[in-house]
């Protein structure tokens, strides 16, 4: 593969381009999804091919194939090096991508359990123990469950001398719940994964949370509606996690910043002015940061698909906004080298810039201390719906559970829980993040992050634990 | 993109290399041109070939599903392999509903030749066209323009054979006048059908619009005039909640109660018919099923929901051609229409004493399914109307109500139709614009 690779590369220096890298990737999946106790898919999918990108006269071009035959691949070359002339030809600047060492290196995932040797029988009782637990409650009349396992090896290659190879594992589950009453359905549902292996599996105590999940999902459908107006807000880690994806992790991406994800994605209310200058995102006790090079993080990688190196990166530190997420071609606008966040969906997409694991870094507190310094307040947890803004500053969340908290204690469940605020405000309001005690902050798995026209999905990481806020206005409608 | 003959080599090797009891194949193939421009120059433009080829085998009441992208004989016959064995590990469930029989399906040739000839540099000089009312203008144009060639081709061991290939395209832009923005769309098979430069006078118009200032408007109920991308974003949501026939077999819909009965204003029909000559015409599923034309709300009564197979004869009924392939599968909705009604944009606006005007929605959810709840921001031209005109530029609003309410408060619809998709791309509808009255406002942004 390799001299295929660098015989691509040379034709398209040949036919003008500046720079060219390749990417090959061959992805398999198998998920195990469960409906109601039965085996609702059993799959396998492979998907493989080549992505070749290049610049030509100042313009990008790029085109992708799943054909193995020399010819179709040459073809392509030939067809990114059309595609970047006609981009050049309507263009108001050369692209130009900051420097990097060429590197050459093969990296793999540790995984201590291969998942895909593990048999369908032990996935499938797992799956059905969940379903038998959450049938136990009779308002249970919906279950599904799934496990995912994915495992993707990357190679990439650029005309400046760059060869990297990676192995990706990643591992994960799901379990939901559906209860039904007079005129209402409530769901609980609980998602995680990890760059691991089965181990992940075992480590989620799925059959735990679905008794768990079971009896809540039945006790909203008797529980009161939250209480709507200002009230404090205390996030569980589950939606905190969301939180931070939305309303952190996308408006620092820079490629969004300066526009070119406008007609769909929308843009940042972090706007290159407010670089560098101190902008106040959060409270003194926000702390965020982007970091790929977490052991077993959702979003953890060794290179980016421009070849950069994975990085840890301070993003807000004592409230203030220090650093985007880069690629090669946007950090020279602020003077600086990559981040290492340049990633695509696999071998047909062109990269675009995508979280990593982003994360509010851990506080002082426990979730104990912080329920008991709350007179009155609510505390939130799983996302059931989020919808923002094309800035990112106005958001509201809903959360499938809510418990209201009165003089430091837990004192009822509610449901259809929902709240909006303004991002900065939000975050400004900010005065607890737990994380003190062990097993508070994880790094949790989001699997559905959708980008880019075509669209990309990937998946990113969020550590994060639970987190209260001020004033807030809570309940739908509000 | 996969042709005929090549598609049906392709179904059949996978049908003859089966001992499955049954074994359905779907192969999907797709050529996609995009490009995207922001700041009044190309920063994105590619070309996507993509293929799959999705194995599914029943055996002993057991599924088993496999898909490949690679189309030699041995990673086929490695994919009926894969399926079988993955049904071999799965416990047999004697409700499994069986694939379906033939049914003849009324076949068309969906490429339009204008389209297909596009160069790159063709797309580039379309994009240029917009470019150039963007510099004359002083605005700042992005967008993205897409040009797509795909086909589907289904097979099973009980003698579906059924092939379908087409072609469209879709042009989106946004004019930035400093902050104030406008935006317009078009979408179509041929592309003599969409004159760019007028798609591009219509968002720098709005972007123009009122834009001196943005008022922020006091929260609360107002008759409000959506364009048509709107009217897809709020249909969208009792589109993949409550038009289906999962949903509605699990109680998740409200239609599961209220089937004959009135539940959105006699105003509004919706159904979903792939064969309107206006739609990007589709003959068949991911199953092979024949499209079949289906009311879904009738002068304001739930008439039905559509179905796949397996949904349909769990139901007592027929498939109605809605099955999608890919991980969770089910019935969706796909050629979503609601009728015109006997208005225009002008006149709804003429007809407000004060209202809002909404161009699109971003990034809707849907907090309660059930009563279908919904929430979002509007961008890209809000406007506050007063005494029948539009008098200031409104900061962007977040409403949050429920699609059941809203769609029983159709004051009217446009006698014109258009060709949308909703923001999240779930979609191609055909809507027409909409006067609601009493539209629910939570909350204002800053910009």
């Amino acid at each position: 593969m390799k001299d295929q690779i660098q015989e691509l590369l040379a034709l398209a220096k040949r036919l003008g381009a500046s720079y060219a890298d390749v990417r090959f990737t061959k992805q398999i999946s198998r998920p195990l999804m469960m409906r109601n106790g039965e085996v609702d898919q059993f799959s396998v999918s492979e998907d493989k091919g080549i992505g070749i990108r290049v610049i030509v006269d100042g313009g990008w071009g790029f085109a992708s194939t799943p054909s193995k035959d020399p010819k179709e691949l040459e073809k392509a070359v030939q067809r990114a090096i059309s595609i970047a002339k006609a981009s050049a030809s309507c263009k108001i600047k050369n692209i130009s991508l900051t420097s990097l060492d060429p590197v050459e290196d093969h990296r793999k995932v540790k995984v201590e359990k291969d998942p895909f040797q593990v048999t369908v029988e032990d996935m499938s009782q797992l799956l059905r123990s969940c379903h038998d637990a959450m049938v136990q409650v009779p308002e249970i009349k919906v279950t599904s469950g799934m496990i995912t396992m994915q495992n993707i090896q990357k190679v990439f290659a650029s005309s400046e001398g760059s060869w990297i190879e990676q192995d990706i594992t990643r591992t994960g589950a799901n379990i939901e719940a559906y209860a039904r009453g007079e005129g209402d359905v409530q769901r609980r549902s609980y998602a995680n994964g990890r760059t691991a292996g089965y181990e992940t599996i075992e480590m989620l105590n799925l059959e735990q949370r679905a008794a768990k999940l079971a009896k809540e999902a039945a006790d909203l459908l008797k529980a009161p509606e939250c209480p709507k107006g200002r009230n404090t807000l205390i996030l569980g880690g589950d939606i905190a996690q969301l939180q931070v994806h939305e309303s952190c992790g996308h408006p620092i991406e820079l490629d969004r910043v300066l526009g070119s994800e406008d007609t769909y994605a929308g843009k940042s209310f972090l706007t290159p002015d407010l670089y560098g200058k101190g902008y106040r995102y959060g409270s003194n006790v926000v702390n965020m940061t982007a970091d790929a090079t977490i052991t077993g993080g959702n979003g953890s990688f060794f290179y980016d698909d421009d070849g950069v190196p994975a990085q840890r990166t301070p993003i807000v530190e004592n409230g203030i906004f220090k650093n985007y997420l880069t690629s090669r071609e946007t950090a020279g606008n602020f003077g600086l080298t990559s981040n290492g966040t340049n990633l695509a969906m696999n071998w047909a997409n062109i990269p675009l810039i995508r979280m990593t694991n982003i994360n509010l870094e851990p506080g002082d507190w426990s979730e104990e201390e912080m329920i008991k310094d709350t007179k009155k307040g609510v505390l939130v947890d799983t996302p059931k719906s989020w919808s923002l803004d094309d800035k990112r500053v106005n958001f509201h969340f809903g959360g499938e559970i809510a418990y209201e908290i009165e003089d430091g204690e837990i004192v009822r469940m509610v449901k259809n829980p929902a709240y909006t605020a303004i991002t900065p405000e939000f975050w400004g309001s900010c005065d607890a993040v737990a994380g003190k005690k062990k097993g508070e902050w994880e790094v949790w798995g989001n699997t559905n992050c959708a980008k880019g026209e075509p669209v990309q999905v990937v998946h990113p990481g969020h550590g994060a634990a639970q987190v209260r806020f001020r004033n807030v206005k809570v309940g739908v409608g509000e | 993109m996969i042709h005929r003959d090549q598609a049906e080599r392709i179904l059949k090797t996978v049908l003859q290399a089966s001992t499955a009891d049954e074994t359905q194949v779907v192969l999907q193939s797709e050529d996609l041109c995009q490009t995207r421009f922001n700041n009044n120059w190309i920063h994105q433009h590619l070309f996507r070939e993509t293929y799959s080829v999705e194995i599914k085998v029943i055996h002993q009441n057991r599924v088993g599903i496999a898909t490949v992208n690679d189309l030699d004989e041995s990673a086929l016959r490695k994919g009926v392999a894969d399926a079988m064995h993955n049904a071999s590990f799965v416990k047999p469930n004697p409700n499994l509903v069986p694939l379906p029989e033939p049914k003849p399906i009324r076949e068309f040739d969906g490429i339009n030749q204008n389209t297909l000839l596009l160069s790159d540099m063709d797309r580039a000089n379309l994009v240029a066209s917009m470019i150039a009312v963007a510099k004359e203008n002083h605005v700042d144009a992005s967008g993205s323009f897409s040009n797509e060639l795909s086909s589907i081709a289904v097979a099973n061991s009980k003698g579906v054979m059924a092939y379908h290939a087409g072609n469209n395209l879709r042009i989106r832009n946004i004019m930035a006048n400093g902050l104030q923005t406008g935006y317009a769309e078009a979408m179509a098979t041929d592309v003599k059908d969409i004159d760019f430069v007028a798609v591009a006078k219509d968002a720098l118009w709005k972007s123009k619009l009122k834009a001196e200032e943005s008022l922020t408007l006091e929260l609360g109920s107002y008759d409000t005039i959506f364009e048509p991308q709107a009217v897809a974003d709020l249909i969208r949501f009792p589109g993949y909640i409550a038009f289906q026939g999962q949903s509605f077999l699990d109680g998740r819909s409200f239609m599961a109660k209220t089937m004959g009965e009135r539940v959105f204003d006699e105003k509004v029909t919706v159904y979903d018919d792939a064969y309107h000559p206006r739609h990007i015409p589709m003959p068949m599923d991911a199953e092979g099923m024949p499209k079949q034309k289906v009311m879904i709300i009738e002068n304001g009564v739930a008439k039905g929901v559509v179905f796949d197979h397996a949904t349909a004869v769990k139901a007592g009924k027929e498939s109605t051609g809605h099955a999608t392939s890919g991980r969770r599968g089910g019935p969706s909705p796909s050629h979503l229409i609601i009728e015109p009604g006997h208005s225009s944009l002008e006149e709804m606006i003429r007809n407000t004493k004060r209202g809002v005007y909404v161009t699109r929605f971003h990034y809707t959810h849907c907090p309660e399914p059930m009563h279908v709840i919904a929430t979002g921001t509007t961008r890209d031209g809000t406007f506050l109307i007063e005494d029948g005109e539009i008098v200031a530029r409104l900061k962007n609003l977040r409403y949050t109500d429920s699609m059941i309410r809203v769609f029983a408060n159709v004051d009217s619809l446009s006698r014109q139709q258009y060709l949308v998709k909703d923001w999240w791309f779930t979609f191609t509808m055909l809507v027409p614009a909409m006067k609601i009255r009493d539209f629910t406002f939570t909350g204002n942004t800053t910009f």
